[in-house]
């Protein structure tokens, strides 16, 4: 403990003692003027290095700031260019569909064919039905900007929240379902990433405003009655998220962008029986990658 | 005084020359500030002690700015980072306090 010892005891260095001594001894004063223009040069030069370091260490972020904005300036350049781009792709798809109409006359196939398009949500829908609105618990760390140090995660809406109470509404009758304006088919899937919701490969914002198209009479209480009803008591009182349900005779859901159609092939045969795939009876694929369970 | 006047006047022309430290000697700036800060509270506290000197003053900031700057190279090249400049900072920390402390009680009596 040497070191230590010297250092706490003897701060200051013992050059200054020594050469104190030395003046003595020589008859001159024990301290030196302060107007030696070595010491002014010195002094220049210390301060300089504050200030030059000072100067240098505070603005050092700005070069990634300046990344930093341009990169979010990039990102909604972007998410407009895909919003126009989804736009025009729905509108392009209603077009084809009117033409399809227009063109296939009025036989069985086509009634046929229209069934299945509002099945598998290749076509936008009006009807009754209701919104739900689900949102972050008050408080919850979402509602400030520091993102990732969301202190309490817990009363924050998840992917699985959304993929039950989907996967309820679905179960107690509903003809069409459409997340924050994006309609699920039988191959949406309702994904975490990170701490944004995915659908569709396109993240959420809050509030998750869901819309369910149905029955008018059986089915909004068929889904309160339901374990979605259940569901969604236990998280309003367990976890504070905000639930609100609306229920209207006139709600739009829109087409699925991007729908492709996929051919099954049978195992067993080499003949390959063509079939449209995804006309069975829509229920969302569920990835589940929450651990939280209400129970 | 003069002293006093020789600080601020480099500290002003350096904020206001606003020179660009090439990024190479950037590490380096923490660690020469701190060395600069110990030799000036030592300077003034040998100036309360009556045994002030101004060779040993330069020479002494000088030393430390150069051993300092030599441990954070080493540090660098030795591939164990920003550790030996810790213990720059934590002797040289050491020592200001102590000299605070002293120019406090010539100060204040305190």
């Amino acid at each position: 403990m040497t070191l230590l010892t010297t250092m706490l005891q003897r701060p200051l260095d013992p050059g200054y003692a020594a050469a104190a001594d030395r003046r003595e001894a020589q008859g001159r004063p024990r301290s030196t003027s302060l107007r030696s223009p070595l010491l002014v040069v010195a002094t220049v030069l210390i301060g300089l290095v504050v200030g030059v370091a000072s100067y240098n260490l505070t603005t050092g972020n700005k070069p990634r700031s300046q990344a930093r904005a341009d990169l979010i300036t990039q990102i909604e350049d972007r998410r407009t260019q895909v919003d126009t781009l989804t736009a025009r792709a729905s509108a392009l798809q209603a077009q084809l569909t009117a033409l399809e109409a227009a063109q296939l006359g009025d036989d069985s196939l086509t009634t046929r064919n229209r069934e299945l398009s509002t099945a598998v949500g290749a076509v936008p829908l009006h009807g009754p039905g209701f919104t739900l609105t689900l949102d972050d618990a008050p408080g919850s760390g979402a509602d400030d900007t520091t993102d990732e140090g969301a202190q309490d995660q817990q009363g924050q809406v998840f992917a699985k929240d959304l993929q039950f109470v989907t996967n309820a509404l679905w179960r107690s009758g509903a003809e069409a379902i459409s997340i924050n304006g994006k309609r699920l088919t039988s191959t949406s899937a309702i994904r975490f990433a990170g701490s944004a919701i995915i659908v569709d490969y396109r993240p959420l914002t809050r509030p998750y405003v869901i819309t369910a198209l149905g029955d008018p009479k059986g089915f909004p209480a068929a889904f309160a009655d339901g374990p979605g009803g259940t569901y969604l008591s236990t998280l309003r009182s367990t976890f504070g998220i905000r639930v609100d349900t609306e229920v209207s005779d006139d709600l739009g859901v829109p087409a699925a962008v991007g729908l492709t159609t996929r051919y099954a092939h049978s195992g067993d045969t080499e003949d390959s029986g063509a079939s449209p795939g995804s006309t069975r009876s829509p229920t969302p694929t569920s990835t589940s990658t929450s651990t939280r369970s209400p129970s | 005084m003069i002293p006093a006047i020789g600080l601020s006047l480099g500290i002003i022309i350096g904020l206001l020359l606003q020179p660009a430290v090439p990024v190479w000697l950037q590490p380096y700036l923490p660690i020469a500030v701190i060395a600069a800060l110990d030799a000036v509270f030592g300077g003034v506290r040998a100036i309360l002690d009556g045994i002030f000197d101004d060779k040993v003053f330069v020479v002494s900031f000088l030393s430390n700015v150069v051993v300092a700057a030599f441990i954070v190279f080493l540090g660098d090249k030795l591939g164990v980072g920003s550790q030996l400049s810790t213990g720059v900072v934590v002797v040289l920390g050491v020592r200001i306090f102590s000299n605070v402390a002293a120019i406090r009680r010539h100060l204040f009596d305190a």
